[in-house]
């Protein structure tokens, strides 16, 4: 185990199966993370302590979930598997379908997730952090890959 | 700073009825800042005080006795922390929910603690103080947030 994390938490990841990719912060967390938006925290928290999109309920129920993500152009899709021409993200939800854990897809096909306050890892299932803590990963959203701005035409 | 007024003296002047009795009255209930001026709710004609009281506020030994019970609960709180991204989860920790519990007195130390490190203790700080400095832009930027509530200690003596 490469992070600081309880590993209780995440029984099947293991040394083969994720890379750490940087240092722990509270900065941001998942739901930001898989935004891209990593000035701040997402969460639809009670006491509105953190950012939460307009107009979007603050539940913790996935519909609000999936809300929250169309506000930056992302519609639900069928399955995990990387498409060409998307950036792809997926929620994670316990047994009362209560959501968990948001992780967004790497362009080679594996995921990248911030785990609460601790370290961002690459893994390359969503199944590896399935699991008592975050449930199962249950909804797929995609959006159209944004143009690289920084890579020009030789 | 946890507060006790000096005000043994001054207490029949302010609660001359039967809260005079009680001549080692703390204001921390009341949530007075360390330097407060108090109006006395009764009128110099039935034995109030005839000016408002500029009362001077010190820590009690008993309030910075809650030091080491701080201390231990957000050591635990701390260490058992699992990898969830959602502050509600966090807060609901026993530990946490004692911190809470302290009520004014935990004020000094969580804003000291947030000055040592960012954290998620905007929960505790707007339970127990019915505040909320922070603007709405700020949301989720926790240097922002953390700056916001440290400002606010400071204007009312809970925090260098």
């Amino acid at each position: 185990m490469s992070g600081s994390w309880p590993p209780e938490d995440f029984p099947d990841l293991n040394e083969s199966n994720h890379n750490k990719t940087s240092e722990a912060t509270v900065e941001c967390n998942c739901l930001s993370w898989a935004a891209d938006d990593v000035s701040r925290r997402w969460e639809p928290d009670p006491m509105h302590d953190y950012y939460w999109p307009p107009d979007v309920p603050r539940e913790m129920k996935m519909e609000a979930f999936i809300q929250a993500y169309r506000t930056i152009g992302y519609e639900v899709c069928d399955t995990p598997e990387p498409q060409a021409g998307f950036e792809k993200i997926a929620l994670y939800a316990d047994a009362d379908n209560t959501p968990t854990h948001a992780a967004k897809q790497l362009p080679n096909g594996h995921w990248s997730s911030k785990l609460g306050d601790f370290e961002d890892i690459e893994h390359a299932t969503l199944a590896c952090l399935e699991g008592p803590l975050y449930g199962k990963s249950k909804i797929y959203m995609k959006r159209r890959s944004r143009p690289n701005l920084f890579t020009f035409p030789v | 700073m946890l507060i006790r007024a000096e005000i043994a003296s001054l207490t029949s002047q302010l609660y001359p009825f039967d809260l005079q009795q009680n001549s080692s009255a703390t204001l921390r209930e009341w949530n007075v800042p360390p330097q407060s001026v108090i109006q006395s709710a009764f009128p110099p004609s039935t034995g109030g005080p005839s000016q408002p009281i500029v009362v001077s506020a010190k820590p009690l030994e008993h309030e910075m006795d809650v030091r080491p019970q701080f201390d231990e609960l957000c050591k635990k709180w701390k260490s058992e922390r699992h990898a969830t991204s959602f502050s509600s989860a966090m807060a609901m920790h026993p530990a946490y929910q004692r911190i809470i519990g302290m009520g004014n007195k935990a004020l000094p130390l969580i804003l000291t603690e947030l000055q040592k490190e960012l954290d998620h203790w905007f929960w505790a700080l707007k339970a127990i103080s019915g505040e909320d400095p922070v603007p709405s832009e700020c949301r989720g930027k926790m240097a922002e947030m953390a700056n916001a509530w440290l400002n606010w200690g400071r204007a009312r003596g809970y925090v260098r």
